[in-house]
């Protein structure tokens, strides 16, 4: 399928030295009543080893899809198309982890790639511990339990908390904030590469949610992690993250370095996104909400999905799906008229540099 | 009587458990009181706006619904155009009860679950109408629903009117029951959180929505929100004030631009250190400016100052002696806060700074000098 734009394909990222993850063409697919879904429709991204990459996007985007995808847990009847693969930093063979056994993927999940799910605060079982859960999990993969225990410890401290009370308590005795720090401490029991966070604070307060980004940039260095962060509030994640990717509509639309990404993005969704927060400096008479809805899983526009919200939309739009192309050096977006983007979607808030 | 706010908060408490409260039966002691509000005074004016923000838990719900009489106060009063809304026995000339009642309306948080999913939208708000306004017929009350539903951006209105809740978006959902609120002509509506189940691409819409209304029809608001981006821009753009709440208690309170500008309570700064803007993402985020980042049991609230447990001000005065809200030397005299350092006392700077550890990021503060 031949598309007229003259500017190159993003490049495939550096190599798998540098990627821990590497997921390629990623659909994911639901069998409904009124037809089939697709609800994460040909994603392709490599998640660098070391960074914190950001995935934003609004409700029901895909984002919780694509975060799934890196540990091939789509939920049946969801099916996922297309490769992960996971580079194990010590060397040797790439994983592919869509081609793991039930028994391969359960230790994957937690030595490898650690996932905190969206709503994750119901995720503890009522009836255990906190302590509890630290042993089954040990247990439950082989571990030495008094060895691993005293990482327990050091984690829930290092989160914040106080070890003797909290691994004594139950769940519900602890507040909305002690549990997410605990369930992010419980995470890194089994040391994994890379942590996946699916709105990791959005039950919270902004205090607590501020504190936990903080935790964990702290928790990232200290033990040598790789985070994907998954929001809905792109000015939350943007001062922890290195790189955002923006989704829309189940795609990926726009994906580079979060100050390309929110000082000078390229993608007309991206830019009247960012003129919609409610931001706290920005000028009060500034700020606009996006004209319309973005498209239900069944009835995804033709061509560019955003063709019925943007501004700039012509012929070719309503028929040819833009691919993610580069703009700038590590910065893509899937857009036709990036350049008039730019010139016609100015952004309103002025980030100091 | 003329002299009367709106609403009148004085002294207000609620506190939840106790011998019979729900709490009790689990916690099978009957210590567990919960001072949900404590000693709140506010007036909230004709056509005024308040944004009530503060962490979860601290009181901004119950606070509310004790306001518009859904949550009787465990002592003191709330006075709507001077009468008290529990006052139990009416003289002649008193305001009758669903006078009041329909005069506080609020719109909640889930507001699409609201709805009934079996009716159409027309049928989800007509009883209302008929209940409060039966002086209209049908015909009547099908033209003022429409109206509304154009008002606010819900058109074809006819074609939204026959629609059931789950054919509408969340944002569809949530201007549908602002609707409903908004059809009894009340003078005041509470909003609890209406705006941040919303897409971020679509609060401001909401929110614009919302301020005109209250501009259309001089109804005073309450909005409470977590979210001081949101506080401000809702009181900020009504010209009127925001409210920070801890632990049960106003401790700041002004207009929207001093209170985000010139911020005088330590909690409130810590609430606004946490709501970056997108001018600072070149920054690293910092560590938070307060001791612990815990919220204290709400059963069990620290002595004197409730924030002198993380207030990184915090002085051994501020342990047993409680700062009342009192108004600021300032360019407003309508800006109040609760704060010992704010207001400069004497006791304050003479006693010790409270020293116990930071709790955040004490190994990242280098190396200690030697000497
Ligand atoms: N089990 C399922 N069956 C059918 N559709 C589903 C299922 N789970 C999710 N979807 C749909 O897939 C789409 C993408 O969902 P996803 O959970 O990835 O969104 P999201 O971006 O994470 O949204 P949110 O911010 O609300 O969490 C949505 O339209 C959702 O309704
Ligand atoms: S491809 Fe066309 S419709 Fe899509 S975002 Fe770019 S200009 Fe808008
Ligand atoms: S009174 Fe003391 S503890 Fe309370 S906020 Fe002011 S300085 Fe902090
Ligand atoms: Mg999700």
């Amino acid at each position: 399928m031949a598309t007229q734009h003259t500017k190159q394909k993003m490049p495939d990222e550096p190599t798998a030295e540098h990627n821990v993850l590497e997921i390629t063409n990623a659909s994911v697919a639901f069998a409904m009543e009124r037809g089939d879904a697709r609800v994460l429709d040909d994603v392709s991204i490599n998640v660098r080893r070391g960074e914190v990459l950001g995935v934003v996007g609004e409700s029901g985007s895909g984002k919780s899809m694509l975060a799934d995808s890196m540990l091939d847990a789509i939920d049946s009847p969801g099916t996922l198309t297309g490769d992960v693969v996971f580079n194990p930093p010590e060397g040797g063979e790439p994983i592919k982890v869509n081609d793991l056994s039930k028994e391969e993927l359960r230790r994957f999940r937690w030595e490898r790639v650690s996932m905190v799910v969206q709503g994750a605060l119901d995720s503890f079982n009522p009836t255990l511990s906190i302590g509890d859960h630290f042993v089954e999990t040990l247990r439950a993969h082989d571990y030495d339990i008094q060895e691993g225990m005293e990482r327990a410890r050091q984690l829930i401290s290092d989160v914040h908390l106080e070890p003797d009370r909290v691994l004594d308590a139950y769940p519900h005795e602890l507040s909305g904030g002690m549990k997410q720090r605990a369930l992010i401490a419980l995470s890194l029991i089994l040391d994994p590469d890379v942590l996946v966070m699916d709105e990791p604070t959005a039950a919270l307060d902004l205090l607590m949610q501020q504190s936990i980004l903080k935790l964990l940039s702290e928790l990232k260095t200290e033990y040598d992690l790789t985070i994907v962060i998954v929001t809905h509030d792109l000015s939350h994640v943007a001062r922890i993250s290195d790189r955002l990717a923006v989704m829309y509509a189940f795609e990926l639309l726009e994906l580079g370095p979060v100050q390309d990404i929110v000082m000078d993005p390229a993608h007309p969704y991206t830019r009247e996104l960012l003129n919609s927060i409610p931001d706290i400096d920005a000028d009060l008479d500034e700020m606009a909400s996006i004209e319309g809805t973005s498209p239900d899983p069944l009835n995804v526009p033709k061509g560019c999905s955003y063709h019925t919200r943007c501004p700039l939309a012509d012929e070719q739009c309503r028929t040819t799906n833009p691919d993610l192309i580069e703009v700038s050096e590590d910065h893509g977006a899937a857009c036709f008229y990036t350049d008039e983007a730019r010139e016609t979607i100015p952004l309103k808030k002025e980030v100091s540099k | 009587m003329s002299d009367d706010p709106l609403l009148r908060v004085d002294d207000l408490s609620v506190h939840f458990g106790g011998n019979n409260g729900i709490l009790d039966r689990f916690l099978g002691d009957d210590k567990g009181v919960v001072r949900a509000v404590d000693n709140v005074s506010l007036d909230i004016g004709e056509n005024d706006v308040v944004a009530l923000v503060g962490e979860s838990g601290c009181g901004k719900t119950t606070l509310g619904k004790a306001m518009i009489g859904l949550q009787r106060p465990t002592s003191g009063t709330v006075r709507f155009r001077g009468q008290d809304i529990w006052k139990s026995d009416l003289e002649p000339g008193d305001i009758p009860y669903k006078e009041i009642r329909k005069s506080l309306q609020m719109v909640h948080q889930d507001a699409g679950n609201s709805l009934d999913p079996n009716r159409t939208i027309f049928k989800n708000l007509n009883p209302a109408l008929k209940k409060w306004r039966p002086e209209l017929n049908l015909v009547e009350r099908r033209e003022l629903v429409h109206q509304m539903l154009d008002t606010v951006g819900l058109t074809p209105a006819d074609d939204y009117a026959s629609r059931y809740p789950h054919q509408l978006s969340g944002g569809e959902a949530q201007r549908t029951v602002i609707v409903r609120s908004m059809l009894l002509e009340p003078d005041l509506i509470l909003a609890d959180e209406a705006v941040s189940a919303l897409d971020v691409s679509l609060r401001v819409n909401l929110m614009d929505l919302l301020l005109e209304l209250q501009e259309m029809f001089s109804t005073s608001f309450v909005f409470i929100s977590h979210n001081m981006a949101n506080a401000r821009y809702l009181a900020g753009r009504a010209d009127g004030r925001i409210a920070v709440m801890y632990l049960g208690r106003i401790v700041e309170i002004g207009p929207a631009d001093e209170i985000i500008k010139n911020p005088q309570h330590p909690y409130t700064k810590s609430l606004l250190w946490a709501t970056s803007g997108l001018s600072e993402i070149n920054d690293p985020i910092e560590t938070p400016p307060v001791r612990k980042i815990d919220i204290p049991d709400p059963e069990n609230p620290p002595s004197g100052c409730r924030f002198h447990t993380r207030c990184p001000e915090a002085r051994e005065y501020c342990t047993s002696n409680t700062p009342d809200l009192s108004g600021m030397s300032g360019p407003s005299d309508r800006h109040e806060a609760a704060c010992f350092d704010a207001h400069d006392r004497i006791d304050y700077r003479n006693s010790e700074p409270l020293t116990d550890d930071l709790d955040i990021d004490v190994a990242d503060d280098a190396e200690q000098p030697a000497d």
